[in-house]
């Protein structure tokens, strides 16, 4: 992640904090801070989502595009996901310098949602075997202050969530070649289902037996290992990634696990009232970066 | 976790302050100041065809015949004298290179510094290889600007037992602008804390040494208590409100910030969110003026 | 279709010489030293500054003394109807070279002998007149940081399109053109310093003939100075919310 250098006795001062109960901003260790969430910030994407948490920033967008299926899956369609860590957000990721972090996200996000249960993507099909609907899922992250993954976990729900495609009809053939109408009305749209999306959760593991959830940045610093939890809306657990190079004991992880399921239950809900109360705001103006 | 929507936060609207001084002159680049060269040109300026103009957008500061322009945010120019804390970036060579805010990395030399016991002696070979002991890279310093070298390099010493080693505590990182200038940079406050107003815009938060016997270079092992580190805790968030809110930082104004908090019944791990911090910044600058 | 209609209205019903909507905003992030955020009608572009600080890049310790601006420009895959499958290409290097060059221009290079100033913009939406979008999102961005500059660095765009008169000789210039319009027509990015009355940036890559340059470029200066009153009226209006604040001592 973003390198910053902090002293031994800073991290003892934090790890200290975190065994006696209290971390160095005053919360608890399953405490997470507010998160900021806007769906429909991009006119030329079919959804949308900007997603903020204190010092992290992400924008997710989702387009849709008419492909070939993939072999074997002729009535199945695609999510795919691309993540790009923007030099915005650190110096360090200019060039090719935040591609390892890019590709990790991705390749997790990936595995998240490959599972039928998590987001089903049969029926998601034009005409079987010919055209399918091909979701392209790009994350942008612009400023990166620490617990990325659950904050880009929810920007691609929320996104997914807000992903509204015109309908589409077949209106005729033209020597062998389909023919499509996109519908340009803005109330014929299809949407995606995603009751069952997962989110992730990380916990950071400062010592044996102890982790905290949405870690800072500079707490990010005091422990090589962390846990991501993929964690199901009926509060099943669906993937479990462990980052970094350190160790961490069969009992810590389970705890971790344990906890998690509650937290990702209570989240999920959260985030749904929430995306509910905000598609009911009749004229709802969009703020974007200029909020 | 809360999450709310973008919609929901209102915008971010001036807080004017009860006496708002309205002659304060706001320039912006390229603005001539004053059409006439009896000036001294400060930062922030440069003459043109005998007008002195601004290449910053701040505010306006005269003393006597010189005029500077200061900027909202911007980074340590560097003043001999000033009590400041950086963060070490490089061992080697006879010196120490600092991160001090500034546009140039500091230079602290190793015999511009009072090791413990070794006042009364030249620094030897032994002390150059043992230079990483004392002070390793991410470590905080508390310096003084000796002298501002000709290519722009800050030099740096630590000559009394006021200066050397922060042990632990936090940083707090701003723009050097929001500090008020005072030549005493070290206080204790009476929540138990002591807070280092680096004239750098790097604030250090740590517990009070009960003994006069000022910073040496070795770590302590002592735990620090619950309480302190819920003051600490309080005083850091109380501060990044602050900054948030361009509220100019003092003793007086850090003290009325944690009091205002304690009197509202803030839990430290509110103080967090965006509303309480405006609420607090508000509460502050009331709390000045009334006083 | 038309680009512009007997009654000498646009597209979007505007006259030739009226600018998009222009929406900006200073301080967004903590981590850089400044940051940007400009939008003029759909083209939305965010920059931040980091810096000055100690050179690090090998080029930059040529330098005659002065200081290195660098320049990256990204853009996001969902920034234009169609995707993109890469943030960067041959195109964002030549837009960031374009910036990277208006804003040295600018900056006060011998304040900061030695050290770099990294600018990165990102292109949240594109819809004509990106690059001009860039430079004034990074102008705001060092503003915001308190870098020393001569002056504001604003762009512009501006298009010659045929009249509705249907004779291909007539061309009429836009100013601030979208992306239909500098499709359709040619698109002459000028970037300068409106105080100064200096130009420190042209680009086009379009054919553009030499009797309708000079009306081209007026228009685009015209612009710029349009560009500049709002960027003005935006920045004062962040130091007025700040600073009142700030001066209580």
């Amino acid at each position: 992640m973003v390198d910053i250098n902090l002293s031994e006795a800073e991290k003892r001062y934090i790890i200290d904090g975190v065994k006696l109960g209290i971390r160095a901003d005053g919360r608890g260790p399953l405490d997470y801070r507010e998160l900021e969430l806007e769906t429909g910030v991009l006119d030329t994407a079919n959804g949308s989502a900007r997603v903020r948490l204190h010092r992290t920033d992400i924008l997710v967008t989702v387009k849709m595009e008419l492909e070939p299926p993939l072999p074997g899956r002729p009535n199945h369609g695609k999510l795919l996901f691309f993540v790009n860590c923007s030099a915005n957000a650190a110096p360090e990721f200019e060039g090719r310098g935040g591609e390892e972090l890019a590709s990790r996200l991705s390749s997790v996000l990936e595995r998240l949602y490959s599972d039928a249960n998590a987001f089903n993507t049969a029926g998601l099909v034009v005409v079987p075997g010919k055209y399918v609907k091909a979701f392209y899922v790009d994350v942008e992250v612009l400023e990166c202050g620490g617990n990325l993954f659950d904050v880009v976990s929810l920007g691609v729900k929320s996104a997914l969530y807000a992903t509204r495609t015109p309908r589409i009809t077949i209106t005729g053939e033209d020597g062998g070649e389909l023919e499509f109408t996109l519908s340009d009305n803005p109330y014929d749209v299809d949407r995606l289902d995603v009751t069952n999306a997962p989110i992730l959760i990380t916990h950071l593991r400062i010592s044996e037996g102890i982790t905290i959830v949405d870690p800072t940045i500079e707490e990010e610093q005091c422990a090589p290992v962390s846990v991501v939890v993929g964690v199901a809306p009926n509060a099943t657990i669906c993937a479990v990634h462990l980052l970094g190079p350190g160790t961490i004991g069969p009992h810590t992880l389970k705890k971790a696990l344990k906890g998690s399921a509650v937290l990702g239950a209570e989240i999920h809900a959260r985030l749904i009232a929430k995306l509910k109360q905000e598609e009911s705001i009749p004229d709802r103006r969009i703020r974007g970066f200029l909020g | 976790m809360e999450i709310i929507l973008a919609s929901e936060c209102p915008p971010q609207e001036t807080l004017m302050a009860p006496t708002a001084s309205s002659h304060t002159r706001l320039v912006t680049p390229g603005e001539v100041i004053y059409e006439d060269t009896s000036y001294m040109r400060g930062h922030g300026t440069y003459m043109e065809d005998g007008c002195q103009v601004a290449s910053v957008a701040g505010y306006v500061s005269q003393v006597n015949r010189l005029v500077t322009v200061t900027p909202l945010r911007q980074l340590y120019q560097g003043a001999v004298g000033d009590t400041i804390v950086g963060r070490v970036t490089q061992v080697g060579g006879g010196r120490w290179k600092l991160d001090i805010n500034s546009r140039l990395d500091a230079e602290l030399k190793l015999v511009n510094v009072q090791l413990p016991g070794a006042e009364q002696r030249r620094k030897n070979v032994e002390d150059e290889r043992g230079m990483r002991d004392l002070l390793s890279e991410g470590a905080l310093v508390c310096v003084e600007v000796q002298k501002v070298g000709q290519d722009g390099v800050l030099r740096l010493a630590a000559r009394t037992n006021k200066f050397g080693k922060l042990g632990q505590g936090m940083l707090v990182s701003m723009s050097p602008s929001l500090l008020v200038r005072d030549k005493q940079r070290m206080h204790d406050l009476p929540c138990g804390a002591r807070v280092v107003f680096g004239a750098n815009g790097y604030i250090f938060l740590g517990p009070t040494c009960d003994q006069e016997q000022g910073l040496s270079y070795t770590d302590s092992d002592e735990e620090v208590g619950v309480e302190v580190r819920e003051s600490l805790a309080r005083l850091s968030n109380c501060l990044r409100a602050l900054a948030k809110h361009s509220v100019m930082i003092s003793p007086t104004s850090i003290m009325a910030a944690h009091d205002a908090s304690i009197q509202l019944n803030i839990p430290v791990k509110d103080l967090l969110k965006g509303d309480v911090m405006r609420d607090i910044a508000i509460a502050t600058l009331q709390d000045i003026a009334d006083t | 279709m038309e680009l512009l209609s007997n009654e000498g209205l646009r597209q979007d019903g505007r006259t030739t010489t009226c600018l998009r909507a222009m929406k900006c905003k200073l301080g967004l992030y903590d981590r850089p030293n400044g940051s940007a955020f400009m939008q003029m009608g759909n083209t939305q572009v965010l920059a931040s500054v980091y810096g000055p600080k100690e050179a690090r890049s090998v080029k930059s310790t040529t330098g005659l003394g002065e200081c290195v601006v660098t320049c990256a420009v990204s853009r996001v895959a969902a920034c234009s109807a169609e995707r993109l499958r890469k943030p960067r290409d041959q195109r964002t290097r030549a837009t960031s070279n374009l910036v990277a060059g208006a804003l040295q221009a600018a900056v006060r290079g011998s304040k900061y002998a030695g050290s770099q100033i990294d600018v990165f913009v990102q292109v949240i939406q594109a819809d004509g007149g990106v690059t001009a979008c860039c430079i004034n999102a990074a102008c705001l961005a060092l503003l915001h940081a308190g870098i020393e500059v001569n002056d504001y660095v604003t762009a512009c765009t501006a298009s010659a399109v045929p009249t509705a008169a249907h004779t291909s000789t007539q061309t009429c210039a836009l100013v601030d053109a979208c992306q239909s319009e500098s499709s359709g027509g040619c698109e002459v990015t000028v970037a300068m310093l409106p105080n100064k009355q200096r130009i420190v940036a042209l680009h086009t890559c379009h054919p553009l003939h030499q009797s309708q340059f000079d009306a081209v470029l007026d228009m685009a200066l015209f612009g710029c100075q349009q560009l500049y009153q709002g960027m003005h009226a935006e920045v004062q209006n962040f130091l007025k919310q700040h600073h009142a604040i700030m001066s209580h001592r």
